[in-house]
């Protein structure tokens, strides 16, 4: 079990889970965990010799019952795939998992936030290769979203539904939109290519999107996925975090939107978080938000 | 499902209601509908619950 400590300095949480120490670490292909149990082959974490998606709670969990969960979704049993190589209907069926975890999730009442996120690549942590994203419960509002909601507050109203209205109507950091979803680099973006693909109309989370939103969000997804490996002609290492509204005490607030933070500012240098960001908070940006949106325009318009 | 709370976004909250998307059981209880999924529950060895997601229209 977890152990949860409160930072009185940061004003944070700090959670010690000591045990995920001894996680399975970048095992040889033959040992892939996350791959089918296939006849005459190693058991592996999913008794089935074929599957499309699955969930199971996570063996080295950050957080369990009754203080939260930790989950793994498989997006496929295909060990070499990575998200944007998946099919547009796999990539919708995801989005209904996600939408099905959330609401499942949500409703206990041990989860006060559901965190649903992809590490991709060695570069941000990643320790099994073969695709896939966590969820995580947490039993206490975490200070992203938290700060969230203090940006509604600061700004009167939902704050991504503002900060949408603010790009869409400056143009240059949009990237491309579909009949639901708008993908843009923000206009004080954190990391040299992060994105964000937010809902067009306000959402506050999966479970109250409309009749072909999801699919419209999957085709967003993969579109932002196509033109990040085309950035660099390379698979691009990623941070994918879902934003969605509390499911706990804090209400239910927010507006869905997932933010993609890429650690590479070249195709081979890293964005280390180092002094500035580290000790004082402050991000220190090499790329301008609206020099690497047309980076971004030029590598989504060659992957199409 | 540990606890007693409503989901979020159903009724009663600000938004509107989503698109009819209810899981309801079928056969046994164990295999269930998720809007266009099909999911089954089982139980790992160590107790761990593992859901396998599939579409029911077989769309892949």
């Amino acid at each position: 079990m977890s152990e949860l400590r409160f930072n009185e300095l940061r004003g944070e949480q700090v959670v010690y889970a000591i045990h995920r120490q001894d996680r399975t670490f970048l095992p040889d292909r033959a040992d892939c965990p996350l791959d089918p149990t296939r006849p005459g082959g190693p058991a592996t974490e999913i008794p089935l010799e074929a599957f499309e998606i699955v969930v199971f709670d996570n063996r080295f969990p950050s957080f369990e019952a009754p203080r939260g969960a930790a989950e793994v979704v498989v997006y496929t049993d295909d060990h070499d795939a990575s998200l944007g190589a998946l099919s547009l209907d796999r990539v919708e069926a995801l989005m209904w998992v996600w939408r099905h975890r959330y609401a499942e999730l949500g409703a206990r009442e041990d989860v006060e936030y559901v965190y649903i996120f992809e590490n991709r690549g060695v570069e941000v942590g990643v320790t099994l290769h073969h695709p896939h994203g966590q969820i995580y419960g947490y039993p206490f509002l975490p200070p992203v979203p938290a700060l969230e909601l203090a940006a509604d507050a600061r700004l009167d109203g939902c704050a991504p539904c503002a900060l949408l209205e603010r790009e869409r109507s400056d143009g240059r950091r949009l990237l491309f939109e579909n009949d639901a979803v708008s993908a843009f680099v923000p206009e004080a973006a954190r990391w040299p290519y992060e994105a964000h693909l937010v809902m067009r109309e306000h959402r506050p989370s999966l479970l109250t999107c409309r009749d072909g939103e999801l699919r419209l969000l999957a085709a967003a997804l993969l579109d932002l996925v196509h033109g990040y490996d085309a950035l660099f002609d390379r698979p691009l290492p990623y941070v994918m975090a879902v934003h969605q509204a509390p499911t706990g005490a804090a209400g239910h607030a927010g507006h869905l939107h997932l933010e993609f933070y890429p650690p590479l500012r070249t195709a081979e240098k890293l964005k280390y978080l180092a002094g500035s960001e580290q000790g004082a908070g402050t991000f220190i940006g090499d790329v301008l938000p609206e020099e690497a949106a047309e980076h971004l325009r030029g590598a989504i318009e060659r992957a199409g | 499902m540990d606890g007693k709370r409503a989901a979020p976004g159903g009724p009663g909250d600000d938004e509107p209601s989503p698109p009819e998307a209810s899981a309801k059981h079928a056969g046994g209880g164990e295999d269930e509908l998720y809007g266009p999924l099909e999911l089954e529950r089982l139980r790992k060895d160590d107790g761990r619950t593992l859901i396998v997601f599939s579409r029911a229209d077989g769309r892949r």
